[in-house]
């Protein structure tokens, strides 16, 4: 006789659930690893360039290895000191425009990279304070003037935000559970078994469980 | 192996190694096309072009959280997903109706690896998940036909209203899957309480489009067609607003051309193994089943052909034939499999493994065969075009955006990379980055139409902007109507705006180029319509940019590369003939002038370029009959009589040089130089005007 357990396991369920899972975890090591892959060959190819002192080519390259972020890969890191590098170089010689795009790649790379967590907050806050210095010197009147804000004519075009991790994670919540919720009344209250529980063979169990999540995603969609 | 894992495990490898594939060649970053746009929208749950794609924004919000990559990625991700999926649920339909594996793997996978298929894996697009549905929609009416039960009815309806939240071209499968429920349950479906319940269960899934008055609303970073007030929200769900212009305007021989491209361009997905196909159309038990395929078929190119204007050659609005394909050799495949495994053991032949592992090897030939066709992995075009935009415009520029392939890029640079925020951005269409009042006069009122307004609007915004630098971002620079007294010069790979009383930093002008990412641009993958366009336009604005320096010699290797990767892209001949002509290279430019003619389809453009084209060469008489062609197809257009004016001039005909001017005025009369010729030659006739 199989005990309790080893019949669970045995189960056409449990086995789905492991394949499903097993899949799912192939798939994010297989993009990790191409992520990871991407980011150490761009940055063995800028790390040429910055030998060669091609500068502008090495950007590219360690902008590109920073595009394919990951989680704990120092490439990412040392790709940004690399930029820092440089726009530091470039200020030594009195090249503003290499110096700005050096660190504006930084902080673009790192923007691109966000989830919902922002990666490289502080390297972004560097990259803010040296693009706002190297802009200053560049164009002291403009600068001054939008200072002042004599001039914020640009403040209106860009008066969008992000939307809010929290929210959007409620909303999509809701968005599954109730699309969730009408599967279950499909499946079991339209269903030909009816097998004996009480609640989930009756309609108004899914109703209102797809109402709870039908608000959810309201609010999310209002509120992210 | 047992059965069960057979029938599991096989599909589920077959599955990782196509990821593997479509992983290792799509675009590592955000694409050209609707991709940027699509890719902001789901980032910044925004709403995209009509019909909004609700459900696609939602689900590609998902795809955005992914820690891995940059966000252009993630959202190719998705379309890789869907794509997978799609090819699981086709392999489902195959293995379902025939229990062969080996023929449902040549089916489905064969798919997988067609280049219009893998094509769409490559960038963020809203047609993997069309597919996805469109397969899923078909599985689940083979599912309904097992037991004809109301829950499967029910369960059909939901999806089928999900659907239409994606991509509208749903629609075009609506009269085969009614066909298919009526003629197959007649009694039962046309039943109060089943038609209630589908109806409202249909209804419910169509409530995702709430979604687009309520982002816009909370003030999403981009609302295609402000969807918050009933007008405006059915014209952006029903595709009005982007497509009005769109349907049955064509002419009968366009209509014969289009329907001989669509079906060139489907059979040739599949080649000779489209024949599997016709014999499993043939071998299909069901006479409903061959209705339901062929009205999805029929429906399908109805929609390619007459149903919008995009270009044969670049459409994706035939995959779901291409799915009816699919299942349609598996069907044909399985047959003939099963003939032959007859004859092999009446004749007692062991050789019925090699065929089944023929029919695994198809979609390997496939693959093989496209994949230097789909490997997008090294274009980072997009990116780096947006990149270089961006880095052409002075500090607190301003910038007025043009064309999908220039305005796409950089939503997502601006949005997703929060690139340059001192710069002002507008597009031409006013749908991203609207043009705002900047006078000082407020309150603003203003009578008129939209267009002038808009007009007035941008002459408000260079007057004001000019000391900081004006730009404009487009392939077709000529065409962009510009203010009295301003003038476009190309800078760059932009045009900036002047007048006579501003400078243009030339040092800077020069050295602009030296900052450029070209590693993509100048790479040599195969590239799409949209990568060659963009790519091409780079080619010019160099070799321009180097003709000017005095680098004939770099300047032409540049040009010629131009033409080479812009081949069919008619603006690229014509910007090259009027090029060529300028600086008296009449070979090159006589052998632009003949392209345009075979890909251009604006006669008239041509002909008023041949006309320059002769004018410098001192031909007149050749020149006057070309441009008068070019007023003939297209009288209301100013400039081609001007030019016809100024060649009359030339040729010393006074007399008919002043009637071109005049006819001219009589189209547009706020040309003011024109009138200014006009009396420079002694002509009394304007007073009364």
């Amino acid at each position: 006789m199989i005990s309790r357990p080893k019949q669970f396991f045995r189960h056409k369920i449990f086995k789905q659930a492991v394949l499903v899972f097993t899949l799912i975890v192939i798939i994010f090591i297989s993009i990790w690893t191409r992520a990871f892959i991407g980011s150490v060959k761009d940055f063995a190819q800028g790390e040429d360039f910055f030998r060669n002192k091609q500068y502008i080519k090495a950007i590219t390259f360690f902008d590109r290895s920073m595009h394919w972020y990951t989680p704990f890969n120092q490439y990412i890191e040392r790709s940004a000191e690399y930029l820092w590098e440089i726009s530091r170089r470039a200020e030594e010689i009195n090249d503003d425009q290499l110096s700005l795009i050096a660190v504006e790649t930084i902080r673009n790379s790192f923007y691109s990279s966000r989830s919902f967590y922002s990666p490289g907050t502080i390297w972004i806050k560097k990259c803010e304070d040296k693009i706002r210095n190297i802009l200053k010197n560049q164009n002291q009147e403009i600068f001054q003037s939008n200072i002042d804000g004599k001039d914020k004519a640009y403040e209106q075009n860009i008066e969008y935000n992000d939307p809010l991790i929290f929210w959007t994670l409620i909303l999509e919540i809701g968005l599954f559970g109730w699309i969730g919720s009408v599967f279950g009344f499909i499946f079991f209250y339209l269903g030909p078994e009816k097998k004996p529980n009480k609640y989930v063979h009756t309609y108004w169990f899914w109703i209102l469980l797809a109402g709870i999540n039908y608000s959810l995603w309201v609010l999310g969609i209002i509120k992210a | 192996m047992s059965d069960y894992s057979s029938k599991q495990y096989i599909p589920i490898t077959l599955v990782i190694i196509t990821f593997a594939v479509y992983l290792s060649t799509i675009c590592p970053t955000v694409y050209l096309g609707d991709s940027g746009e699509l890719t902001v929208a789901a980032f910044s749950l925004g709403i995209p072009h009509p019909s909004g794609y609700p459900l696609y924004a939602l689900l590609g919000k998902l795809f955005c959280l992914i820690p891995v990559g940059n966000i252009g990625f993630r959202m190719n991700l998705m379309s890789v997903f869907f794509s997978l999926a799609t090819v699981w649920v086709v392999y489902s339909i195959i293995y379902k109706i025939t229990s062969s594996i080996a023929s449902s793997i040549a089916g489905a996978f064969s798919l997988a690896f067609t280049p219009l298929f893998w094509g769409q894996t490559i960038s963020a697009e809203v047609y993997p998940l069309h597919t996805f549905f469109v397969a899923l929609i078909i599985r689940l009416l083979i599912y309904w036909e097992d037991n004809r039960d109301l829950c499967r009815l029910a369960l059909v309806s939901f999806i089928v209203g999900l659907s239409f939240l994606n991509h509208l071209q749903t629609v075009m499968m609506a009269p085969s899957v009614l066909f298919f429920f009526i003629i197959s349950d007649r009694k039962n479906i046309l039943n109060i309480k089943t038609i209630a319940v589908i109806s409202i269960l249909f209804l419910f899934a169509l409530t995702i489009y709430f979604y687009l008055p309520i982002r816009t609303h909370a003030g999403a970073a981009i609302h295609w067609g402000d969807p918050d007030s009933l007008k405006t929200f059915w014209d952006v769900v029903s595709g009005k607003a982007h497509r009005s212009g769109y349907v049955f305007n064509k002419t009968y021989g366009n209509y014969i051309v289009r329907s001989h491209e669509a079906l060139r361009i489907v059979l040739a997905q599949f080649g000779v193994i489209s024949l599997f196909a016709l014999w499993g159309f043939i071998k299909l038990l069901s006479l409903r089943w061959k209705i339901f395929y062929s009205g999805i078929i029929v429906f399908d190119f109805f929609y390619t052909i007459f149903l919008n204007t995009v270009n044969i050659e670049v459409t994706t609005f035939n995959l779901p034939t291409l799915i009816v394909i699919a299942i349609l050799i598996g069907i044909g495949i399985s047959d003939l499999l099963n003939r032959y495994r007859l004859i092999a053991i009446k004749s007692k032949i062991k050789i019925y493994q090699i065929s089944n592992i023929a029919c695994c090897a198809v979609p390997v030939i496939f693959m093989a065969s496209n994949f230097n066709i789909c490997d997008q992995s090294r274009n980072y075009t997009a990116y780096e075009h947006a990149l270089n935009v961006f880095r052409t415009v002075n500090y607190d520029g301003t910038m007025f955006i043009d064309g999908d392939n220039n305005l796409f890029p950089i939503i997502y640079a601006r949005i997703v990379e929060q690139m340059r925020k001192d710069v002002m951005v507008f597009d031409q269409y006013d749908l991203f980055f609207k043009v705002q009042y900047m006078g000082d006069k407020t309150p603003f009122v203003y009578y008129g139409e939209r267009d002038d307004l808009f007009d007035f609007l941008k002459k408000i915004i260079i007057e004001k902007k000019m000391p900081y630098g004006v730009y404009f971002s487009s392939f077709n620079p000529d065409d962009i109507l510009m203010p009295e007294d301003y003038k476009l010069i190309r800078y760059g790979i932009l045009s900036q705006i002047t007048n006579n009383q501003m400078d243009i930093n030339q040092k800077k002008q020069v050295s602009v180029w030296n900052y450029y990412l070209t590693v993509s641009l100048e790479d040599n993958f195969t590239r799409d319509f949209m990568n060659r366009e963009v790519t091409a336009y780079y080619h010019l604005n160099k070799g321009r940019h180097l003709l000017m320096l005095g680098g004939i010699k770099a300047g032409l290797k540049r040009l010629k590369l131009a033409a080479q990767v812009g081949y069919d892209d008619d603006l690229i001949h014509t910007e090259l003939s009027s090029l060529y002509v300028d600086y008296g290279f009449f070979k090159e430019a006589r052998m632009e002038l003949e392209k345009s003619l075979i890909y251009c389809q604006d006669l008239a453009g041509v002909y008023n370029n041949w006309g320059y084209y002769y004018s410098k060469r001192g031909d007149f008489n050749n020149a006057i009959n070309y441009i008068s062609k070019a007023v003939e197809k297209d009288p209301s257009n100013i400039t081609y009589c001007n030019n016809l004016g100024f060649i009359f001039l030339n040729a010393g005909r006074e007399k008919s040089a002043i009637e071109a001017f005049k006819k001219s005025l009589s189209i547009n009369g706020k040309q003011e130089n024109i009138k200014k010729i006009l009396k420079e030659n002694d002509v009394n006739s304007i007073k009364g005007e």
